[in-house]
């Protein structure tokens, strides 16, 4: 069954344009990755789902219903992000306490194990927390709520190193135990690639691709070798991205396919994997050249 | 996972008791509100001076509750406002909810506000004649409603929430509407009293006939009918006017 | 074993192979069950569906096979498929990179099998 589906969604804000005919459906039950660059519409899209926000044009359903202002889609459905405000009259274990009698699945135990396990303490008021602290909260009302779409919109904002393992351990351990569909927008893909069944990249509030997260690692490799060598071989190729690595060589991201590239090994070229993360930077970077092009 | 079916009743009462957590600050300034009404009233609120011509002279000093009443409208009223603004607004949306929810929601929590203030406002002019007898010299002279029937005391609550509910519905509205566009927290002031003042010129007794129809009607429940007519109107336009309002901007 | 997202392989291989490993070392013998793609997702952290697409790999290979409602078990003929797999593409692929590597250094085919030999000898005075 699929629980998201969306039709040339496109919204405008504005003068901007933050989606553009974006068609995607996303399966029950699984783990999706959403990346995308700054302002490629990521929380547009993700609060669109969540029905906080009105689409433009276009059709999407969550759960066969359009989400808008929708009650059904506002108890299944918990959007997570940096934003979330409690009224400053409430202690984080009295949130914890009232978010329980809103959502029908809330796992008490899970909260309070992960409340004691980052050491909060229950009677701190939470616009007094630190970034990181803030974003470990969250998390955890996200998790606890157990709803059927949970979504986390850069979640580990501010965590350190330690607490974010932490996260996406919980995450995937809790997914396990408790099947559901949960989207991640984050700009860290080499953190999550892992935990991820499928990847949607956004570019400029259009879909890239949807792609299982294995064939996202073996959509491209790097080639490097003497510059002329490359430029020849590349000619007829889908090229990503390519740049000059010292006097003369370069360094290029090509689309796989298998018989070339065995032809490149055969002309000397050194063919290296290219991580799921740079790829999508790659792709959606606005020149060929990238950074780089600006000091010429 | 299995999916929940939210009905708007539960949604709605939820929501209302975390409100009464998340606003418990709003009836503790009520409290502060009315005691410095007291204060004020202490100074008495009207004073008359005779002297006749026989060598008597008369100092009266006139103490009644209309401070506080007056404080409390102006309370109901800004808190009716300030639950409509953008910040408020995002807290309605923290957990399982929607417009209609978080209005009715509000409206609820303005209900009980306005008895509870009902009931302050009545006792808060019992205490006024309290410290007035015991701490003014020289004793006063009680009006000649000395002796209270219960049942005055409870027209008094009773009317005095039903005013509350109707100011209450009103700023709502008003907040509601000034919440749709960033200018109109400065421009819909400016254009009331604009209105107001076009009105007053246009026909002298027309604002003095709309204060009137709601707090000169004699008859209990025509009085209710109107009052309770009104604010379902202000609600439902408040409904209306943010229903394709988004949240969480 | 720590998966690695860096390495060419998709994770789906890297835990293939993994599974193969432990079928050669020994700790998965015939008929033995091997881990769910639950726990495996949770062993390394992965999503379970990658871990599935390890499973239904070595299972197409026939390394493992099916018993409804139980899971997956350890072929008899496994160790065997594995190693021939292993001789025919992976030490191949090695040897194949090896050759390619001496070509660019300019080691020519007799130098190349003697560094070979010396290897096994050492290798066989180590065991000694």
């Amino acid at each position: 069954m699929n629980v998201i589906e969306c039709e040339k969604l496109t919204k405008k804000r504005r003068q901007l344009t933050a989606l553009q005919d974006l068609s995607f459906s996303i399966e029950e039950n699984t783990i999706t990755g959403l990346i995308g660059r700054n302002g490629a519409g990521k929380t547009t899209l993700l609060k669109i789902l969540a029905g906080f926000w009105r689409p433009s044009s276009g059709k999407v359903e969550v759960f066969k219903e359009d989400p808008f202002q929708n009650l059904f889609i506002s108890a299944n459905a918990i959007y997570v992000d940096d934003q979330m405000r409690y009224s400053s009259r409430l202690t984080l274990s009295e949130i914890l306490t009232e978010a329980e009698r809103f959502y029908e699945n809330w796992d008490a135990e899970l909260a309070n194990r992960l409340f004691d396990y980052f050491s909060f303490h229950p009677r701190q008021a939470h616009h007094h927390l630190s970034k990181g602290k803030m974003s470990t909260f969250n998390m955890i009302i996200g998790l606890a709520s157990r709803c059927a779409l949970t979504m986390f919109d850069e979640p580990t904002t501010g965590m350190d190193a330690g607490v974010r393992k932490d996260f996406y351990r919980a995450l995937l351990k809790d997914y396990i135990a408790n099947p559901r569909t949960i989207i991640i927008s984050s700009h860290h893909l080499e953190e999550i690639e892992d935990l991820l069944e499928d990847v949607l990249l956004l570019d400029e509030g259009k879909k890239y691709f949807h792609l299982p997260m294995d064939e996202l690692k073996e959509y491209a490799v790097g080639i490097s070798g003497r510059t002329e060598v490359v430029m020849q071989w590349m000619a007829n190729k889908e090229v990503i991205h390519n740049e000059q690595v010292g006097n003369n060589a370069t360094y290029a991201i090509v689309k796989n396919d298998y018989f070339s590239i065995d032809q490149a090994k055969q002309l000397g070229m050194e063919v290296s994997p290219v991580s799921a993360s740079d790829l999508c930077v790659h792709l959606t970077s606005r020149s060929k050249g990238g950074i780089e092009s600006v000091f010429k | 996972m299995s999916l929940n079916n939210a009905s708007l009743g539960s949604t709605v009462a939820r929501q209302f008791k975390y409100k009464l957590k998340a606003y418990n600050g709003v009836l503790s300034s009520l409290v502060l509100v009315q005691i410095i009404a007291i204060l004020f009233s202490l100074g008495g609120n009207g004073s008359f001076h005779s002297s006749g011509g026989s060598g008597i002279s008369i100092n009266a000093t006139l103490f009644t509750n209309a401070n506080v009443i007056i404080f409390t409208f102006l309370w109901v009223i800004a808190h009716a406002v300030m639950m409509t603004t953008k910040a408020e607004r995002e807290h309605g949306f923290t957990f399982v909810s929607n417009h209609i929810s978080n209005h009715l929601s509000n409206a609820l929590f303005l209900l009980l506000a306005s008895v509870i203030a009902a009931v302050t406002t009545i006792l808060a002019g019992f205490l006024l004649r309290v410290l007035v007898y015991f701490f003014k010299e020289p004793a006063p002279i009680l009006g000649s409603n000395v002796h209270y029937e219960v049942s005055d005391i409870f027209t008094g609550v009773f009317s005095m929430t039903f005013y509350l509910i109707l100011l209450a519905s009103a700023g709502y509205v008003l907040g509601t509407l000034s919440q749709l566009h960033r200018t109109l927290p400065y421009l819909l002031p400016v254009l009331l009293i604009g209105i107001f003042i076009w009105l007053i010129q246009l026909d002298h007794s027309l604002v003095g006939r709309g204060v009137a129809f709601y707090f000169e009607e004699t008859n209990a429940l025509l009085f209710v009918l109107k009052v309770t007519v009104t604010s379902v109107v202000c609600f439902l336009a408040a409904i209306m006017l943010t229903k394709r309002l988004e949240a969480r901007q | 074993m720590i998966i690695s997202s860096d390495s060419a392989k998709p994770i789906y291989v890297q835990i293939a192979e993994w599974i193969e490993t432990e079928i050669l070392n020994g700790n998965l013998k015939e008929n033995d069950k091997v881990y769910s793609q639950y726990k495996l997702a949770e062993m390394f952290t992965i999503n379970p569906a990658t871990a599935a697409k390890g499973l239904n790999m070595l299972h197409e290979e026939k390394i493992l096979y099916n018993k409804r409602g139980l899971g997956k078990f350890v072929t008899a003929e496994a160790r065997m498929i594995i190693t021939d797999k292993r001789k025919n593409r992976v030490l191949k692929g090695m040897l194949q990179e090896a050759a390619l590597e001496a070509e660019r250094l300019e080691v020519n085919e007799e130098e190349l099998i003697n560094m070979l030999h010396t290897i096994f000898k050492e290798r066989k005075g180590d065991t000694k």
